[in-house]
């Protein structure tokens, strides 16, 4: 999917990668690949800035914790304003997801336009 | 020979490039570090060398991925000192003013030998610190009337630029300020024999000295930030 497009949707994105519960970045990346049937696939470190943007707005919450393996990580969780965020974004996003098939599946089944 | 490691190698330059913020630098090594052990350990086999080199690939450039971090992280940073200034500057007038208030309930007046250094002082003091609320006052208004922006651009250094002047000529204006306080309380005390109600106006004036540093730390992390983040543009 082109790169351009995806960045500007990606703070919906990530909430939705973090709607089933609590998950480290890199859990988040394998979330959003699962989810959209691979068809999402930015270079990794993107996510970080948008994690970091969507904490200082409010919209998620971060603590540290221990992997299996011992190491420090950071996991990431949705505030209670996240969900209500990701819910408007999810509303916004039908709605104009709706007008873009109308109009596509218009311009699909119109007749051709004369020619001048 | 220590063996090779990229990914340690790989988030301490991510680490470097986020040198205009030590604390988000420190969070984003460990944060990038993990990450990449994920990735790397998610390959079939070992986390050998190649699957790391192949984690690496995946994740981006440190530089590209710092450079999104810096204008969002310089606003916020320059934001608060104005915030701390204006806070300071009201901590500095309430200790002013309890001293004054202590004074006057311990009946400690002013000794002739005193009045000449009073005399000079308090108009510089007093005009030191009503710059200080000025500037301070019209720092975090320019502040706060900024919105953040997604990327450093040349404009927003210079607004970056404006602020943290602002800030600095309020900081130099309390400094001033509290420095002549400083003299005059010393001066005051040195008049009278020690006595325990003398760590009143002495405390007052520690916690003056205390906050004008706290300012002046922030300020300068603000300013060298700044400076370190020059390159993104």
């Amino acid at each position: 999917m082109e790169g351009e497009i995806l960045k500007g949707h990606l703070d919906m994105i990530v909430l939705a990668a973090l709607l089933p519960g609590p998950a480290h970045g890199y859990a988040i990346i394998q979330e959003i690949r699962r989810r959209s049937g691979e068809a999402f696939d930015l270079p990794e470190g993107t996510i970080y800035p948008a994690l970091h943007r969507l904490e200082q707005a409010g919209l998620l919450s971060s603590r540290w914790s221990s992997s299996e393996s011992g190491r420090k990580r950071r996991v990431y969780s949705l505030t209670a304003r996240g969900r209500r965020a990701f819910a408007d974004h999810r509303a916004v996003w039908q709605r104009f997801s709706e007008a873009i098939r109308g109009l596509l599946g218009e311009t699909a089944h119109a007749a051709p336009l004369p020619h001048r | 020979m220590p063996l090779p490691c990229p990914i340690a190698d790989y988030a301490a330059r991510l680490s470097r490039e986020l040198a205009f913020d030590p604390r988000l630098s420190r969070r984003m090594q460990r944060e990038v570090e993990d990450h990449l052990w994920d990735a790397a350990a998610a390959e079939p086999g070992e986390a050998t060398l190649e699957a790391q080199w192949r984690a690496i690939e995946q994740f981006g450039d440190p530089r590209e991925i710092a450079a999104q971090y810096a204008a969002p992280s310089l606003f916020r940073q320059t934001k608060r000192v104005s915030a701390t200034a204006a806070l300071v500057i009201a901590a500095i007038f309430m200790t002013m003013k309890g001293r004054v208030a202590w004074y006057a309930t311990m009946q400690w007046g002013v000794g002739d030998d005193l009045r000449p250094l009073i005399d000079v002082a308090m108009p510089l003091l007093r005009f030191a610190f009503m710059a200080a609320v000025g500037l301070g006052v019209i720092g975090l208004a320019y502040a706060i009337s900024y919105r953040t922006p997604t990327k450093l651009r040349p404009v927003d250094r210079r607004q970056l630029r404006v602020s943290q002047l602002l800030c600095a000529a309020a900081a130099a204006a309390i400094a001033f300020s509290v420095g002549t306080d400083v003299i005059l309380t010393a001066a005051r005390l040195a008049e009278r024999p020690w006595s325990q109600p003398a760590l009143v106006p002495a405390g007052l004036i520690a916690i003056e000295i205390i906050l004008t540093t706290v300012l002046a730390v922030q300020l300068r992390r603000a300013v060298r930030g700044t400076t370190l983040a020059a390159s993104f543009l």
